[in-house]
């Protein structure tokens, strides 16, 4: 039940990850690569903001708008003007790569690659029956959950969520009835860059950060996109959960060492198998043509 | 001296690994991650066969070359079915599953390259041998600097001579328009399979100079870092022609550190430096010159 219980919570940041990573590629197509360096570069932001002097609250609100700054940049220096240019696939691909050495570089250049903690001491623990929580797992459960619910209601109950469905289902058609689409991307990466930055908080309170960090977390992210599936914002929720526990199912059982094989070995099986991921949305094949 | 001569024979290593990325990058049009696995293939099976069996340079780097090769075919048959961003992200797959073997298959205490420590992990594989051809142990730096260029030569004109051959025309063809080129019955599967087959090769042959030259690998000279840097390499090169795109890529990645010695710099300041300059030149090439400096084929 531990086991569960603590893949099930590691699914949930997974999840928010993912749905990150999915909030910028459904609209915009852009592979969001820089993300695992914003999520990298958030802890950071969090750290010097403390040994500035600011309170933790203060700090932890100071690094999410630095991460949602930080997105935000690139989708004002690279993406947006590459889209103008009708960039493809590869041009957004390669610069958001390009973004992700930079910050990444720039953070070991100014803190070292080694890695950081910001908790002090031992953290405390709650019995729930046979289950052991901390109270960082705690924060997780609750700082995602609260993301989702409040990801999803927006999307589903405003009229910028009504309009943030339209640019993921059909660009094109949403312009031409005079939205503005460059305004709904910088929400897109603005809103990715903050999850991101929030997952990264909970992450680094848990197991500590550096600079190198984020791909890893960006690689699951996208696995669990693909295995959700591609074409919903439902999807990289689901795949996240899942690969969260199925990973701690092999890290406890198998071993550890073998646990990214194994969800590289489910992403290839999927990419195969059933490219569209678990929730796949039927549309009539000129609908798929036209996105 | 010695130190250009060591610049000299890293530039060669690096440019046959460019070419062979070039070939699918730039002639199949395939983004792909998965570069440094293929190197690293070539690299421990060159140190594995010269380790334990005592093989020569030229067998153990065919042994390397074979392996590689045999070793592409995940990446094949992937090219059948996935593009753009799946194809990038199988690629990914393949990087780390390759790279989790290497560092995983060890067993302390045993001894490196049998079965139960084949790769011997994190602390990787030592005294390997130094290249050997016909008897002829290659132990100074400027005989294997010299090997290396007549090796680099051979192969870069090898490459060219593929490349421009109607094959190479064929390939050309199918990136530009995969459709059209089926229509005119032209077998892309197979020819996706020769493409990549041959980048594994070289890339193969590479890491089998890269083990023999530094005597030890372990998997950390081929991690995903180093698969991004070497796509990196022919981005900033520029992809799509024979020779002088790679070329210029990867003089450009021996340059940059060399570069920036001139300012002093402590040297670990300086290793970081000049992997964010290539982060910026990726950039700066992707928004102004998406050919790369010197390639023929727009990276749009």
């Amino acid at each position: 039940m531990q086991v569960i219980v603590n893949g099930a919570i590691n699914g949930l940041v997974i999840a928010v990850l993912g749905l990150a990573f999915q909030l910028v590629y459904l609209p915009t197509k852009v592979f969001h690569v820089a993300l695992g360096a914003i999520f990298a570069a958030a802890p950071f932001f969090a750290l010097a903001l403390l040994n500035i002097g600011w309170s933790v609250p203060m700090a932890l609100l100071g690094a999410l708008v630095l991460a949602t700054a930080l997105s935000l940049l690139c989708e004002w220096s690279t993406h947006a003007p590459i889209s103008r240019h009708r960039g493809s696939f590869t041009a957004h691909f390669v610069s958001s790569l390009g973004i992700y050495i930079i910050i990444v570089q720039a953070l070991t250049l100014n803190w070292g690659a080694d890695l950081k903690v910001i908790r002090q001491g031992i953290d405390p623990v709650t019995f729930v029956g046979d289950v052991v929580l901390t109270a960082t797992q705690w924060w997780k459960v609750g700082g995602c959950i609260g993301i989702l619910v409040a990801f999803y209601l927006w999307l589903r109950f405003t009229r910028m969520g009504l309009q943030f469905r339209g640019l993921a289902d059909n660009p094109n058609e949403l312009a031409l009835r005079g939205y503005n689409i460059a305004w709904l991307r910088y929400v897109a990466f603005g809103v990715s860059g903050a999850m991101v930055g929030a997952a990264a908080l909970m992450v680094a309170r848990d197991t500590g950060f550096f600079p190198h960090g984020g791909l890893q977390e960006l690689m699951l992210a996208i696995v669990a996109a693909i295995i959700g599936g591609r074409q919903s914002f439902v999807g990289p929720v689901i795949g996240g959960f899942i690969l969260g526990i199925a990973r701690m199912e092999i890290e406890w059982y198998i071993s550890s060492r073998w646990i990214d094989i194994a969800t590289f070995v489910v992403l290839t099986l999927f990419l195969l198998l059933r490219p569209n991921g678990i929730i796949v949305r039927k549309a009539r094949l000129e609908a798929e043509q036209a996105s | 001296m010695n130190y250009l001569l060591h610049l000299l024979i890293f530039l060669d290593i690096y440019v046959i690994v460019a070419l062979s990325l070039n070939v699918i990058v730039g002639y199949v049009g395939l983004l792909t991650l998965a570069h440094a696995a293929y190197f690293a293939m070539g690299g421990y099976a060159y140190a594995l066969v010269s380790l334990l069996l005592g093989w020569e340079f030229v067998p153990a780097a065919i042994a390397a070359i074979l392996f590689a090769v045999a070793l592409s075919f995940a990446l094949s048959l992937a090219s059948w079915r996935l593009k753009g961003d799946f194809f990038v992200l199988f690629s990914l797959a393949v990087q780390v599953a390759v790279y989790t073997v290497l560092w995983n298959w060890r067993k302390s205490g045993a001894q490196p390259g049998t079965w139960e420590n084949l790769t011997n992990g994190a602390d990787g594989l030592n005294a390997i041998a130094k290249p050997e051809v016909f008897g002829y142990k290659f132990t100074a730096i400027d005989e294997t600097a010299v090997l290396f260029t007549v090796v680099m030569i051979v192969v870069a004109l090898a490459t060219r001579l593929m490349l421009t051959s109607p094959w190479g025309r064929m390939l050309k063809a199918i990136r530009d328009d995969e459709l059209a080129a089926r229509g005119l019955g032209k077998d892309v599967r197979v020819v996706k399979m020769q493409a990549i087959g041959v980048a594994a090769a070289l890339a193969g042959f590479a890491g089998s100079m890269f083990a023999s030259y530094m005597a030890f690998i372990n998997p950390m000279s081929f991690d995903l870092n180093q698969s991004i840097m070497l796509l990196s390499m022919i981005i900033v090169g520029g992809v799509g022609n024979a020779f002088i795109g790679p070329f210029f890529g990867a003089l450009i990645l021996i340059a940059i550190p060399e570069a920036l010695r001139f300012l002093d710099l402590p040297l670990v300041v300086a290793a970081e430096l000049r992997l964010m300059v290539y982060g910026l030149l990726l950039i700066v090439m992707m928004r102004w010159r998406p050919q790369g400096v010197a390639g023929s084929y727009r990276m749009e």
